[in-house]
């Protein structure tokens, strides 16, 4: 049983040592493939490894119970990037080895292209925590929540229970291969044009995103602790640029738009993964996709300028959010029987039954962002000033409720809040139900304000600048349903405005409420020693929820290599940052780069 | 106004009518007499112009003791003891490199850079951060050292030295040990184009003069891959007391930014400043300048190939053969607190103004770090270029307190081509990002 993953583990481990030892130190090249210089590859790869320093909570442990020191992580990310300037072969005056094909690109010179190049990135991923990692990750399944309440027998002997699906994140998390990014560029005069499988981002915040909704994101492999660049997931996408030049009083004007065809959204990371969320309502969850069609399609624009020091853009677009909406459904052909759902009640069935009859759907609504950022410079203070708004129209929330809310009609035999009457079962006579739980919509307005330094702290480093850059990023929702929980558990309703993550603060009875106003700080102070060679990094997250994050992290470079050193301590309330507090983890990752 | 008063008709009449021959004899000494000195000079300012434009055209410099294909190291280093800095000198006789001289090269410019100089200089003077009256080609051809601003007229001919009208190039620039090894290195490419002060006045870009954008430069990172895809475009504003403007496109991020411009800051975090490069690229206005001397120096000689030797200790330096040159030599002392350097002496090449060497000084007075720098030779062109323009080729910059060394080369450069103002705009910044 072991022998396979052992033998990959060795396989790959070895791809990896002869991979670095083939790398040399020297002068950094850019490798061109061909004597025009035109068709140019880089790459990098590395190996990840994270280790908690914390036991998992018991609200983690009943999905993941690892302990501390366990590895949590080792990801090897293997990246190729090919970037071909098709311009001489078109223009029929290239040289070397490709110029054979000209004949082929000679059509395209109808096009009369400035620019005309493609660009294609392969990653492939491997992580080999699910393989020789903690019993944890390599045997115990982790348990579905159709397998009812869970124990620790179950995740003991996940086996012996009959009943129970499985799930095994491994085939889904172990390893990826991705074509990543693949596209043309074509620009003529003012007119740009890109067509293909590509990443665009607008905004100017780092660490979380206000107009920067465009590409999903993947948190299956570390969240927000990985940089926002690796976890983006490329889009099947249109993009168009128009410059109209200096107009005006503005130096520079452009006009920018996109249109995805594309149904990938950033999907859950899936119960067993160690970055999987903690504590979600315990019904199984079906996850509703954008379809690949033109109502479906994500798209907008914006226009962006240069006035003097001031650098603006205002955008308007529509996008799926990361950020899922969770409702909790009976299937529209499967109404449920009341007297069924009382007597599985009565007989202590309540997990087998919600399990089988009800579903979590994971909704990723269309949202309308509209929005802009101002940014400039303070050169008496070597600072640059950042700013940035949003304003998100009918945002999804979902609300807060008792645990039993759902059971309403089995405890009540009344239609509570949430339940319809679809009919009557001609055999028993029983009222047939449909459920939907309540979610709201509402205007969210964010923003970001910010600001860059570079100066020297001689104390502290004689020879090096530092960069010390902070935001403070604001969220309000307009609309916000504050009825405290209490008010409504008695009639089986709906309240707060909430995360849809049980609370363990309140025997996991209720859900974690979120605040109508929210508050982030952020901080990031870096330098260089020894000519570069070490870069110490400290990174700060506070949310005025009560919540934070400290990552102190080291990194030591000598061509190829990149040695990084990182521990990630969070704490704080039961909120936010602090739904993964009981994740401190640290982090070594080797690099080469070429 | 003299003459054109004799030389009306009536009174040229009169005269002739009324006093004779003798009156007409003793007006033409009196006319020809007075203009004689002031055609004199303006023959002689041309020549003491041209003098410094084609200093080697009588031969090349000659030192006793120094002929071409001498070798100077540790062994025989006193006997360049005149025309080397102590600063360079110490290294030199410790055994750090050695020095194989060669002939003087002549490096004539672009006679149209010439003829602007001649045609735009008088009246050319140093304002608040700026120059007045400036034109095109050298602003202040002769530096005369008893005139207090001959300093800042000297750096002001190292900013505005004849560069060409635009420039892409493709260099690297690696930070390497006192063993040798090269613990980090950065390929990229890097253009410049300029929008005032052509030698051809017909050619600036009426839109950047309207703005007072003197340069834009745009640069993208093409290596190490983690780095791979950075770009940055600068402004450089005509008048030095305005601040220059940075943006920036980020892979990381996938965002294009303005960013912070401060010369004082580390590119790549090696060991030297944004301001060391090219002799210096800060802010002028932030130094006091002073005109040292003009010496007969021993600096590294243009180069015959797309890259430069480097050898010598820890492969530090430029070790093709040097040559004899004239160099004025001018002192800068921050006028505000500067985080790193009291001083700064840098040797600019008389007939080119291209910077030959530089050396700067910790805040205790001591010698911190070395500039060297070089040109490529004029008959060392496999780019056809149409013409030599005073761009360096390398330069190593030696931090010997941190016992490392930075080394850049252009290995590639591409002079006056089509190049159109619409790439050194933001917009670019967001179409060439990934």
């Amino acid at each position: 049983m072991n022998v396979c993953p052992l033998r990959k583990r060795w396989l790959w481990v070895g791809l990896l040592v002869g991979g670095l030892l083939g790398l040399q130190a020297g002068p950094a090249w850019a490798i061109f493939l061909d004597a025009d210089e035109s068709l140019r590859f880089s790459g990098r790869v590395y190996n990840r490894t994270a280790f908690s320093v914390e036991r998992a909570s018991d609200n983690t442990r009943l999905q993941t119970p690892y302990n501390d020191w366990n590895m949590l992580q080792n990801r090897t990310l293997i990246q190729g990037e090919l970037s071909h300037d098709l311009t001489r072969l078109v223009a029929g005056n290239a040289t070397g080895v490709l110029a054979p094909l000209q004949a082929l690109f000679a059509p395209l010179r109808l096009l009369e292209a400035d620019t005309l190049d493609y660009f294609v990135t392969y990653r492939g991923e491997y992580d080999g925590v699910w393989d020789y990692g903690p019993a944890v990750f390599r045997e115990r399944f982790p348990l579905l929540t159709d397998c009812g309440t869970p124990t620790k027998a179950k995740h003991s002997h996940p086996r012996r229970f009959a009943d129970c699906r499985h799930a095994d994140p491994r085939q889904r998390l172990r390893h990826r291969h991705r074509l990543f990014e693949a596209y043309v560029n074509y620009a003529h005069g003012p007119l740009f044009l890109r067509i293909g499988r590509q990443n665009l981002s607008w905004g100017e915040t780092d660490v979380f995103r206000l107009l920067d909704q465009i590409n999903p994101l993947d948190a299956g492999f570390g969240g927000f602790l990985i940089s926002l660049d690796e976890r983006r997931v490329p889009l099947d996408m249109a993009r168009v640029v128009y410059g109209f030049g200096g107009v005006g009083p503005l130096s520079e004007l452009n006009l920018e738009g996109f249109m995805v065809f594309d149904d990938k959204i950033a999907a859950p990371v899936p119960t067993g993964s160690p970055w999987s969320t903690p504590n979600t309502p315990g019904v199984p969850g079906r996850i509703k996709k954008p379809s690949k069609n033109f109502v479906d399609a994500r798209g907008g624009g914006r226009l962006v300028g240069v006035w003097g020091e001031f650098m603006f853009s205002l955008a308007h677009y529509a996008t799926y959010l990361d950020t899922p909406t969770l409702r909790i459904v009976t299937p529209t052909n499967r109404p449920l029987n009341l007297g069924a759902f009382e007597t599985a009640v009565q007989a202590d069935e309540t997990a087998r039954f919600l399990a089988d009859n009800f579903q979590a759907h994971v909704l990723y609504p269309k949202v309308q962002i509209s929005g802009g950022t101002l940014t400039f410079s303070v050169p008496r203070f070597s600072s640059i000033i950042r700013s940035e708004f949003a304003y998100f129209h009918d945002e999804p929330f979902f609300h807060n409720s008792a645990s039993d809310q759902i059971l309403g009609p089995a405890l009540t035999g009344d239609i509570t809040p949430g339940y319809q009457q679809v009919g009557t079962d001609p055999g028993t006579g029983q009222a047939r139900l449909r459920y939907r739980s309540k979610a709201s919509r509402s205007d969210v307005v964010r923003w970001s304000l910010g600001i860059d330094i570079t100066r020297y702290i001689s104390l502290l480093n004689p020879n090096q600048s530092f960069l010390i850059s902070s935001q403070i990023f604001g969220r309000h929702i307009l609309d916000f349903n504050d009825t405290p929980v209490s008010d409504v558990s008695d009639s089986f309703g709906f309240g707060h405005f909430a995360a849809p993550i049980k609370d363990p603060n309140r025997d996991n009875n209720t859900f974690v409420n979120i605040d109508q106003h929210q508050f982030i700080q952020t901080l990031l102070v870096s330098t260089a020693y020894f000519s570069g060679a070490v870069e110490p990094k400290l990174i700060f997250l506070y949310d005025w929820q009560g919540s934070w994050l400290v990552q102190p992290g080291l990194t030591f470079i000598r061509d190829p290599f990149r040695l990084t050193v990182q521990y990630n301590y969070m704490d704080g309330q039961y909120n936010g940052i602090g739904f993964l507090r009981d994740r401190d983890n640290v982090i070594i990752q080797l690099e080469a780069v070429i | 106004m003299l003459g054109w008063v004799f030389l009306r008709g009536d009174s040229v009449t009169s005269i002739f009518r009324g006093g004779g021959f003798l009156l007409c004899w003793l007006v033409s000494c009196v006319v020809f007499g007075a203009f004689a000195p002031v055609a004199q000079a303006q023959e002689n300012g041309q020549e003491r112009i041209l003098a410094d434009f084609f200093p080697y055209r009588e031969g090349p410099l000659q030192v006793e003791g120094i002929p071409p294909g001498l070798k100077i190291d540790a062994t025989n280093a006193a006997v360049a003891s005149a025309v080397l800095p102590p600063e360079i000198l110490t290294y030199l006789a410790a055994g750090d490199f050695s020095i194989t001289v060669q002939e003087t090269t002549d490096l004539r410019l672009r006679q149209t850079f010439i003829d602007a100089t001649l045609q735009h200089h008088s009246g050319v003077v140093v304002g608040e951060g700026e120059l007045q009256n400036y034109v095109a080609g050298r602003p202040f051809p002769v530096l005369q050292a008893d005139d207090p601003q001959a300093g800042l007229k000297a750096i002001w001919n190292l900013r505005y030295r004849d560069q060409g009208d635009n420039a892409q190039m493709w260099a690297t620039n690696s930070l390497v040990n006192s063993n040798g090894n090269t613990e980090r290195s950065q390929s990229f490419a890097f253009s410049s184009l300029y929008g005032m002060h052509r030698s051809d006045s017909a050619k600036n870009l009426p839109q950047w003069e309207k703005q007072g954008v003197y340069s834009k430069q745009y640069t993208r990172m093409l290596a190490p891959s983690d780095s791979e895809g950075n770009q940055i475009l600068g402004v450089t504003p005509d008048r030095d007391i305005l601040p220059q403007d940075q943006w920036a496109y980020d892979p990381k991020t996938r965002r294009t930014r303005k960013i912070v411009y401060t010369p004082y800051i580390s590119p790549g975090r090696g060991v030297l400043l944004i301001e060391d490069r090219s002799g210096f690229l800060g802010y002028i206005h932030d130094y006091d300048w002073r005109y040292l001397r003009e010496q007969t120096v021993l600096t590294p000689g243009p180069i015959r190939a797309t890259a430069p030797t480097w050898g010598g200790r820890g492969n530090w330096y430029l070790v093709d053969p040097w040559e004899l040159r004239r160099a004025a030599v001018v002192e800068a002392t921050p006028r505000i607190s500067h985080p790193l350097y009291s001083r700064r002496v840098i040797y600019i090449d008389v007939q080119t103004s291209l910077p030959l060497y530089a050396f700067t000084y910790d805040h205790d007075g001591n010698h911190k770090r070395t500039f060297l720098l070089t040109a490529r030779h004029p008959e060392f062109n496999p780019w056809d270029n149409d013409a030599w323009v005073a761009q360096i080729a390398a330069q190593a910059s030696i931090d010997y307190q941190l016992e490392r060394a930075n080394n850049f080369q252009i290995t590639k450069i591409l002079l006056n081509r089509t190049l159109p103002p619409s790439q050194f705009t933001v917009m670019t910044l967001m179409l060439r990002g990934k």
